[in-house]
């Protein structure tokens, strides 16, 4: 009787010694997601350039060019058949993803200076764009720049001309 | 009859003495902790070809010849802890792309800022405190041919086992 119980007491000792072994040789693993998102980068797939229109030889005063398209003329005689336009892009991006648009305005033609850039996004409230500012894209993708400002005209511009307006629209992902 | 008494005793204090040997060597557990996942963030699908990414563990900025449009590429960041000044191995087991169009690989990681292991299974010590952070980093690579919304995840094991 007191053998066999010697024998159980050296397996069961025997047992734990191979589970302590075995417990101090476990290595121990972190599985491990890698973060990426694929994307096409923003593509602009319409754009109508903010133009002066045709205006009536010598006049001085302002061209309002709102950002929904209503132009109001100030002491300036507008012709009928080619009537300012706001500046209209239409961009494709990530749905939902946030940007950064910033509107630098270049040289215009001899007579005409740009005033401060308006901007309307996806047809919201217009904002000051003259510097940096934030919106995004909609849950589709899709980010429509509405882009206005007012002219101004001092009566020396280029007769017989079509006024040339240089500025550029910068979008960036945040 | 006093033999075979004799030859219990000593099996049993052999045990014993095994069993106290293996506790006094037995090591603390090892914990992994991901503080960190690598990201990439928002990467350009290329017009044509394939374009790569690389994100060093040493923190410095990304690298390559892909464009990333959203987010900051970021290493991966892990706290090790076990035994103080334990040597321990560190290994990087099942490594998958997510997709066929996708590569990750390259991968280095920094022991607490210092030495950049870039060879697997590498071995480095714990400090006093029994621990040591990992800075992970790597490539990846991918081709045009990557659908927008697809869902590509990058995955990878780290092992840590005692030496």
């Amino acid at each position: 009787m007191k053998k066999s119980s010697s024998i159980k007491l050296a397996v069961a000792a025997l047992s734990l010694t191979s589970v302590l072994a075995a417990g101090a040789a476990n290595a121990v693993e972190s599985s491990a997601e890698v973060g990426i998102y694929f994307d096409y980068a923003t593509q602009e797939t319409s754009a109508t350039a903010l133009t002066v229109g045709i205006v009536q030889p010598g006049d001085a005063g302002t061209i309002a060019v709102a950002t929904d398209g209503t132009v109001t003329p100030t002491d300036v005689t507008m012709l009928d058949d080619s009537p300012a336009t706001q500046h209209i892009t239409t961009l494709e991006g990530m749905p939902g993803a946030a940007v950064d648009v910033t509107v630098d305005l270049g040289d215009a033609d001899a007579g005409i200076s740009m005033g401060t850039p308006v901007c309307s996004f996806n047809s919201t409230s217009d904002v000051d764009c003259s510097s940096t500012v934030a919106t995004a894209f909609d849950s589709n993708g899709d980010l429509v720049i509405d882009l206005g400002m007012t002219l101004t005209l001092d009566g020396n511009q280029t007769p017989a001309t079509e006024p040339e307006l240089e500025y550029t629209i910068d979008i960036t992902y945040q | 009859m006093i033999v075979v008494k004799r030859l219990q005793f000593i099996l049993v204090l052999v045990v014993l003495v095994t069993i106290l040997t293996e506790i006094k060597s037995a090591h603390a557990t090892i914990t992994i902790t991901e503080n960190t996942p690598i990201n990439f963030g928002t990467v350009q699908i290329p017009d044509t070809g394939s374009q790569h990414i690389i994100i060093s563990p040493d923190g410095s900025a990304y690298s390559g010849t892909g464009e990333v449009l959203a987010g900051v590429p970021i290493r991966g960041e892990f706290t090790v802890t076990g035994d103080a000044n334990a040597a321990v191995s560190i290994d990087i087991n099942n490594i998958a792309s997510g997709s066929s169009e996708v590569t990750f690989d390259q991968i280095k990681i920094v022991y607490n800022d210092g030495a950049v292991l870039e060879a697997f299974p590498a071995s480095v010590t714990l400090s006093n405190e029994g621990s040591a952070t990992l800075y992970l980093g790597g490539r990846i690579t991918f081709t045009n041919n990557i659908s927008v919304g697809e869902e590509i995840v990058p995955s990878y094991t780290l092992v840590i086992d005692y030496e």
